[in-house]
């Protein structure tokens, strides 16, 4: 055999027996991390939601200022049980 | 697509194996190049459509992620080298790749030339083969296969 045919079987000869289970493992292992990463789009869709959902609640249930959409009832007379006013305090500060 | 990844592991790693180790000489790249390959498998099998078996599709992942580590290294090792003139980092902090003998003359070769080297010479593929693997046509295939050789032939006719 010639020098170049001997110089392939022994590139054919290298290697040995590596450790397969050990290298299983580190592989499993980061195919876990690739698992919580591919789950992080969903989590930052669901807090987006959230997010937005909280916006819209305060600027739709929310008053603001010069737009009272709530009124209290914090007093009222009354004239031998007969009621005959009543103080309404509105959510902008008038009566 | 039926087959598992914990099967695929096992039917294919020692096919895995043995061609990464015949194209990188260090112990550490070795396992680090495995690992990619199957990483590699593990986040593109829901993308196999069984077109090819199983085998063919992990031995191209193979040898594409075998010749882009190659090319990384290289291109990782240049840097060192350039940064190394400024000192920031010392000669000791080199790694140093070829520290087996039988890989001095593959350590001279290009990382396709080593690549189809590899293939046609010690894994039996056809140009046919390697040509499609590799996405080139096949007379590049062979002018990098007849230039891998005579580089190869010429160190060891150097080192006696």
């Amino acid at each position: 055999m010639d020098k170049y045919g001997e110089y392939l079987n022994k590139i054919r000869g290298t290697g040995g027996q590596p450790d397969f289970d050990r290298m299983y493992e580190n592989i499993e292992a980061k195919t876990r991390q690739d698992k919580v990463f591919s789950s992080a789009p969903g989590i930052v869709a669901s807090l987006a939601v959230l997010f937005i959902a909280g916006l819209l609640y305060y600027f739709i249930f929310i008053p603001v200022s010069g737009d009272p959409v709530r009124s209290y009832v914090f007093e009222k007379d009354t004239v031998e049980n007969d009621l005959v006013a009543s103080y309404v305090f509105m959510d902008d500060g008038t009566f | 697509m039926d087959m598992s990844f914990s099967q695929i592991y096992d039917e294919q790693k020692s096919m895995v194996w043995g061609l990464v180790s015949r194209y990188v000489p260090l112990k550490q790249d070795r396992e680090d190049l495995y690992q990619e390959v199957f990483l590699k498998v593990f986040r593109s099998l829901k993308h196999f459509r069984g077109e090819a078996s199983v085998k063919t599709w992990v031995y191209r992942i193979t040898v594409n992620t075998s010749l882009s580590y190659l090319k990384k290294k290289k291109r990782n090792e240049a840097l060192m080298s350039a940064l190394s003139v400024f000192n920031v980092f010392s000669a000791d902090d080199k790694q140093i790749e070829l520290d087996e003998d039988v890989f001095k003359p593959l350590g001279k070769l290009n990382p396709r030339q080593r690549m189809v080297l590899i293939l046609a010479d010690i894994e039996d593929q056809s140009l046919d083969n390697i040509a499609d693997m590799l996405n080139v046509p096949v007379g590049t295939v062979k002018s990098n296969l007849h230039r891998a050789r005579e580089i190869v032939k010429k160190e060891l006719e150097k080192n006696g």
